[in-house]
C-alpha cells in the first residue's frame, strides 16, 4: 500500500534518506517522466484521522517544500501498488505539470476571520410545535446563514483588497457551518511573505474591529486542483 | 505561559487540519478515511473556534499586534 503525500517535479532531488512521515514509514520517490509522487510504503491504509497522522503528511510535505514548492496530496490518499499510482500519475501528468508550474516560488497564506458570535440565530429546533413555528425557524436559521454569508464576503474582499497586488491566486471559504468563522488564502511569492504578513498586520492595526488570524507560509493546499479534478 | 503555547498550539493545528483535510490534490477518488473521523475531528475543532470567540480579552492574539503567532509554524522556509 502506498500512502501518498504530495508532487513534485522529477528533477529534483528526492526525500532525504533520513526522512520519516506517517507511522514513522521512509518516503521515497516514484517518478513518471517529469514529475514524481513522494510516497511511504505502509502495510495498510490510513483509515482514522489523528493530530499525529495529520502533523506527519504536512511534515514530509514541508520537507518537501525545502527545495521547491510541491502540490501538497490532501490527506489519507493510498494506492495498492505503485503500477496503479504509476498509472494515476501518467492519467494526470499534463494537469500536474501545469499545477507545479503554476506553484513554482510560492506559498500559501491564510487569514481567518472571525465573524459576529451575535450574527447565527436560533440554533436550536423547536422541540414540538407547529408546521407554521417550524417554518418560521427555518427562515429565521437561513436568514442568518445568509447573513453570515454577506458579512464573510464583505470581510475576505477588505482583506483581499490590503494584500492587492502580491497574491498570484487567492481562494476563500464561506463562513464555516457553525458560522463563526471564514478564510481567506492567498498564493504568495516566497519573496514576498514577510510584505504579505506586514500589509495583513497593518490591516488590523487600521481596523481593530476585524478579527484576523493569520496562519502560514503553508504548502499551497488551497491551490493544488488539477484541472477536471 | 503554558497556557498560552497550548492556546496557540491548538490553533495552530485547528489550521493544519483544516488545510491537510480539506485541500489538496486528490488523485483518486480513494481516500480511504473514515468519513466519521474526520467529522469528528471537525466537530471538535468548530468547537474551539466558537471558545476562541469567548476568549476576547485576550486581544492582539485573535486581532491585532500578534498575528504573526500563528505564522511560526515548524519547518518554514528559509528557517
Amino acid at each position: 500500500m502506498l500512502y501518498l503525500y504530495c508532487l513534485v517535479s522529477a528533477g529534483r532531488e528526492p526525500p532525504p534518506p533520513s526522512l520519516r512521515g506517517v507511522a514513522g514509514a521512509p518516503v521515497r520517490q516514484v517518478a513518471v517522466q517529469t514529475i514524481a509522487a513522494w510516497v511511504s510504503d505502509l502495510p495498510s491504509a490510513i483509515e482514522a484521522v489523528t493530530p499525529e497522522l495529520v502533523r506527519a503528511h504536512d511534515g514530509v510535505v514541508r520537507e518537501a517544500m525545502r527545495a521547491e514548492t510541491p502540490l501538497p496530496a490532501r490527506f489519507g490518499q493510498s494506492f495498492p501498488d505503485e503500477s496503479t499510482l504509476r498509472r494515476a500519475l501518467e492519467e494526470r501528468r499534463e494537469g500536474i505539470a501545469r499545477g507545479l508550474e503554476r506553484v513554482r516560488g510560492a506559498v500559501e497564506m491564510t487569514v481567518r476571520l472571525l465573524l459576529d458570535a451575535a450574527a447565527p440565530g436560533p440554533a436550536e429546533r423547536p422541540a414540538v410545535g407547529s408546521g407554521r413555528e417550524y417554518m418560521a425557524w427555518l427562515r429565521e436559521r437561513q436568514r442568518a446563514a445568509e447573513g453570515a454569508r454577506q458579512r464573510a464576503g464583505f470581510l475576505q474582499t477588505r482583506v483581499a483588497q490590503a494584500v492587492g497586488g502580491l497574491a498570484r491566486g487567492e481562494a476563500r471559504s464561506g463562513a464555516s457551518a457553525s458560522g463563526n468563522s471564514a478564510t481567506i488564502s492567498h498564493l504568495v511569492a516566497c519573496g514576498d511573505v514577510t510584505r504579505y504578513r506586514h500589509l495583513v498586520h497593518e490591516l488590523s492595526e487600521r481596523e481593530p474591529e476585524l478579527r484576523l488570524m493569520l496562519s502560514g507560509p503553508w504548502a499551497p493546499y488551497s491551490f493544488a486542483e488539477l484541472p477536471g479534478a | 505561559m503554558s497556557g498560552d503555547l497550548e492556546h496557540d498550539e491548538r490553533l495552530v493545528l485547528s489550521e493544519l487540519l483544516n488545510h491537510v483535510l480539506d485541500k489538496g490534490v486528490v488523485l483518486t477518488g480513494d481516500v480511504t478515511i473514515a468519513i466519521g473521523g474526520i467529522d469528528l475531528v471537525r466537530a471538535g475543532l468548530s468547537l474551539y473556534l466558537s471558545s476562541v470567540e469567548a476568549l476576547e480579552g485576550r486581544g492582539p492574539r485573535v486581532g491585532g499586534g500578534e498575528t504573526d503567532a500563528l505564522s511560526v509554524l515548524p519547518g518554514e522556509r528559509g528557517s
